[in-house]
């Protein structure tokens, strides 16, 4: 279920508008939200997430590649925990997983929803024409630990 | 490519563009996002359970009135 969406509902959802819409235009901008969990183990339970998430990232650099020449660029940004209703059973204050989320990260706190904007407009837009096939971490330095 | 001043280059306006996963958490703000950095058309999409797409599709009028906003209600997983 969870490959379904993350990885191969999101593989056909890619590929129509990309065929729709960004071939047709020579250009466009894919931005893939992957995790953390892509890249290092974490909390326990989320071996499927996990493993949707790697793959996640070998899709964007393989289609990174492929499109390239067609002036479609696939990138993905890499949040450690936000809250969020998804992930509500870790990140809520009362979680049992809360305390050890917090204590973990490098700058001692969750991300916040409004700091995932700046990378999205970054990667959607012109200042990273030359920047394809990257996964830029937005995790309070938690992949440098 | 012609090379552009450095606000410009981070503009996206009048463009357009698709979220999945925008009808709730950390899709509306991505959403929001790309509207304040000037795309003209948004598409989002999201299981809407609670009716959660409709909400984010007025709060997203509401906030950005100049732009095309729609939300689809879909299931990535069903093909």
């Amino acid at each position: 279920m969870v490959l379904n969406v993350n990885l191969t509902g999101l593989f056909f959802v890619t590929k129509e508008t990309v065929n729709r819409f960004m071939i047709p235009k020579g250009e466009g901008s894919i931005i893939n939200i992957t995790s953390v969990s892509g890249f290092k183990g974490g909390e326990v339970g989320v071996q499927a997430y996990a493993a949707s998430k790697a793959g996640l990232v070998g899709m964007t650099k393989q289609l990174a590649v492929e499109w390239a020449m067609m002036g479609i660029r696939v990138n993905a940004i890499a949040p450690s925990w936000f809250p969020s209703y998804m992930s509500r059973h870790f990140t809520s204050e009362d979680s049992p997983y809360h305390q050890q989320i917090i204590e973990t990260n490098p700058m001692r706190r969750l991300g916040e929803p409004w700091e995932l904007k700046g990378t999205v407009v970054f990667l959607a837009s012109k200042a990273s024409s030359y920047i394809t096939g990257t996964v830029i971490p937005v995790d309070g330095g938690l992949l440098s630990k | 490519m012609t090379q552009m001043n450095i606000i410009d280059l981070f503009r996206l306006t009048n463009k357009a563009a698709f979220v999945t996963g925008g009808a709730k958490g950390l899709g509306t703000a991505i959403n929001e996002g790309l509207l304040e950095a000037g795309v003209k058309k948004l598409f989002f999409c999201g299981r809407g359970r609670h009716g959660s797409v409709e909400a984010e599709s007025t709060r997203l009028t509401g906030l950005f009135p100049e732009a095309e906003i729609i939300g689809y209600q879909c299931d990535l997983s069903d093909e």
